[in-house]
């Protein structure tokens, strides 16, 4: 389903890293020659320390970002050749659960689902669907400004999936959220996989990873330090836990 | 429905739910703005008009007994004081406690009397332009010299006529609507660019640099909307709610011009009635607001591209802050120097042909080919603003820069 193939995006330095004079731009690669294979129907998670390119790689997955070097395709779509078919076939989840302040929950559904050309007959059942599984069916009238994070973070999930996408791409969808919000999102990722789609998210929560994941990339400063399932991360060190061999991997 | 139909309509809905939209674009415009300038009238006018009623002190100097002190006197609007000297004159003057300073020369009834000419010296300060003392004054002194010079003509037996040889008869064909242009076109193209740049900088910073810092961009950007449709459904919304804002201005122009006409007819003064109906002008109005649509278009794109452009609606705010004197200059320009007549190369620069083809219009003296100039460079500049905005909607390092 993902073919990630040397994917590298370089940026200009921040400002306070520039040379004296300030013209000395040094660039740096937020990620560096990647590659990695999701296959169809997993859900894969990507680890690794603020900064170390997780954003960066969802979104070029995502068709958002364009690659410096290297490319990925999605169910054999290229995004640098067509970010559009892509696009359409995904469903991004920012980090920040941005949504428009002043409309309502279902209008908020509404204009996702009419951006992505769905009629009216297809997509409200499907969203009624999801309203009920994630128990939000109070709050449907009520605006944005006025709902907690979780439920913001709920009704960000719903819009994610209305147009029915083939790849879902979270970015730390649990980020912010309370426990119990955190076990409905968890929850609905399973409801998902169970589907047969596939599903990628970056997270720092790897209690998720342990229970959810079949696939792990980790990556460090840009580049992958470890890629495979479940399995083979905890056989790198069967005396430890989880945590333990993720602390060790990425502070060597 | 197109992808940028459900844009449009989104950001409308989210930006008109906001009161500061309604504010801007709808009360202020409607309201704020004819009861500020009524007020300034009404006060200006009051001030003019008490001038008419006030009396003046006039301190005067004279060695010698005049008539002309004596017919001074007699005007009730003139309070003539008696001063020791010359230099207490000035003091007086000076320091405020009289209008004007009158001084007549030592020799001014000798030099009458003998067919020369006598000398007096007026002082003032010029800076209240309001002030009727000095024209009060010269005119009681303009009617004693038509008297002196009657008297010296009946000396010689000659006639008025033989010392006027031509008299200047002068006719004003200015037509009302040429006042009523020059006066108000600048002015209200003035109001109409202020109010298209109000209207337009609170959306274009909320659906660029707002949405990008509230992260909804981000989002927008990963749904399969082009960057082509983003753009119409963006600018749209923010030409929108700027020409909803012009439309407004020229409401709360037109009604209380239109009750004045209707109710008041009799109290206004007959020349600024004849002002007032020479503005109340459709074809002149229709004309104006066809201009202002691709202008606000223009604008709309040109903030939009700027807001992206940054990384917050702090910088932003700043950034447009500069942008608007770009906009407000040209239009001056024609309000300081009236008489300005458009020609070619004016026709191309936005917002000053709008202020001298509003003039134009009102007057009735229109040139339609430089018209039909400024609304297709206008269109021009449209679609290099618009072209600027893909580009920077399209461009990743803009989208993300943060
Ligand atoms: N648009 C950009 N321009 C310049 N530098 C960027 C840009 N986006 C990200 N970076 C830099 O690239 C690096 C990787 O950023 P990225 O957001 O992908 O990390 P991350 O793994 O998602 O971090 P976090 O866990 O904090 O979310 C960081 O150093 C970041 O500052
Ligand atoms: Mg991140």
């Amino acid at each position: 389903m993902i073919e990630v193939k040397n994917l590298s995006k370089k940026f200009k330095a921040p400002s306070e890293e520039k040379g004296i004079f300030g013209f000395k731009k040094k660039d740096f690669w937020a990620v560096k020659d990647l590659n990695f294979n999701i296959k169809e129907g997993s859900v894969a998670s990507i680890l690794g320390p603020n900064g170390c390119g997780k954003t960066t790689t969802l979104r070029m997955i995502a068709g958002m970002l364009t690659p410096s070097k290297g490319t990925a395709f999605i169910d054999s779509i290229d995004v640098r050749k067509d970010k559009q078919a892509v696009k359409s076939k995904i469903g991004y989840m920012t980090n920040n659960t941005s949504l428009y302040d002043r409309l309502n929950v279902l209008e908020t559904i509404k204009f996702f689902a009419e951006l992505n050309q769905i009629p009216e007959d297809i997509y409200m059942p499907r969203a009624e669907k999801l309203f009920t599984q994630l128990d939000m069916n109070k709050y449907l009238t009520k605006r944005i400004a006025d709902l907690s994070t979780g439920m913001k973070q709920k009704t960000s999930i719903v819009r994610t999936l209305i147009h029915d996408p083939d790849l879902i791409v979270l970015d730390e969808p649990t980020t912010g959220v309370d426990v119990t919000g955190q076990s409905v999102i968890i929850d609905l990722i399973r409801t998902i996989k169970d589907s047969g789609k596939t599903l990628i998210f970056s997270t720092h929560q790897l209690n998720e990873v342990r229970d959810i994941a079949d696939h792990i990339v980790v990556m460090k400063a840009g580049e992958k330090i470890f890629d495979g399932d479940n399995d083979s991360f905890q056989a790198l060190d069967s005396s430890k836990n989880f945590t333990e061999i993720f602390m060790e991997l990425v502070n060597e | 429905m197109s992808k940028w139909q459900v844009l449009l309509i989104k950001e409308i809905k989210h930006l008109f739910r906001d009161t500061k939209t309604i504010v801007q674009t709808v009360v202020v415009p409607t309201f704020i703005t004819p009861l500020l300038l009524g007020g300034i009238f009404y006060y200006v006018g009051s001030i003019a008009n008490e001038e008419t009623k006030k009396t003046y002190d006039v301190s005067t100097y004279s060695a010698i007994e005049s008539n002309l002190i004596t017919q001074l006197t007699e005007s009730d609007r003139l309070n003539i004081l008696s001063e020791e000297s010359i230099a207490n004159v000035i003091t007086s003057v000076t320091d405020g406690n009289s209008e004007i300073g009158l001084v007549l020369d030592e020799n001014f009834s000798e030099n009458l009397t003998t067919d020369s000419s006598a000398k007096i010296t007026i002082y003032s300060k010029n800076i209240d332009t309001f002030s009727q003392a000095k024209s009060l004054v010269t005119n009681i002194i303009d009617d004693f010299e038509d008297a002196e010079r009657d008297d010296r003509l009946a000396a010689l037996n000659l006639t008025n006529e033989y010392v006027n040889p031509i008299v200047i008869e002068e006719e004003d064909l200015t037509t009302e609507e040429e006042s009523a242009g020059s006066i108000f076109g600048a002015i209200l193209a003035l109001f109409f660019v202020m109010y298209v740049m109000s209207g337009s900088t609170y959306p274009a910073v909320d659906l660029g640099a707002g949405e990008k810092e509230r992260g909804t961009m981000e989002t927008l950007i990963s749904t399969n909307i082009s960057s082509v449709d983003i753009i119409i459904g963006k600018m749209l919304s923010v030409t929108t709610s700027a020409v909803l804002t012009a439309t407004f201005s020229m409401l709360g122009f037109a009604i209380p011009m239109v009750i004045i006409f209707l109710f008041y007819a009799d109290s206004v003064n007959e020349y600024l009635f004849s002002l007032l109906s020479a503005l109340l002008n459709p074809v002149a109005f229709l004309a104006v607001f066809i201009l202002i649509i691709p202008l606000s278009v223009f604008m709309g794109a040109f903030l939009l591209a700027i807001s992206v452009y940054a990384k917050t609606p702090k910088e932003a705010g700043l950034l447009l802050g500069n942008v608007l004197i770009i906009f407000i200059v040209p239009c001056y320009i024609p309000l300081i120097n009236p008489g300005l007549e458009l020609d070619f190369v004016g026709a191309l620069i936005p917002c000053y042909n709008l202020a001298l083809l509003t003039n134009n219009l009102i007057a009735g003296t229109v040139d339609w080919f430089l018209y039909s100039v400024s609304f297709i460079s206008t269109i021009v500049y449209c679609c290099i603003a618009i072209y600027v905005t893909y580009i920077m909607f399209d461009d990743e390092n803009v989208i993300f820069r943060s």
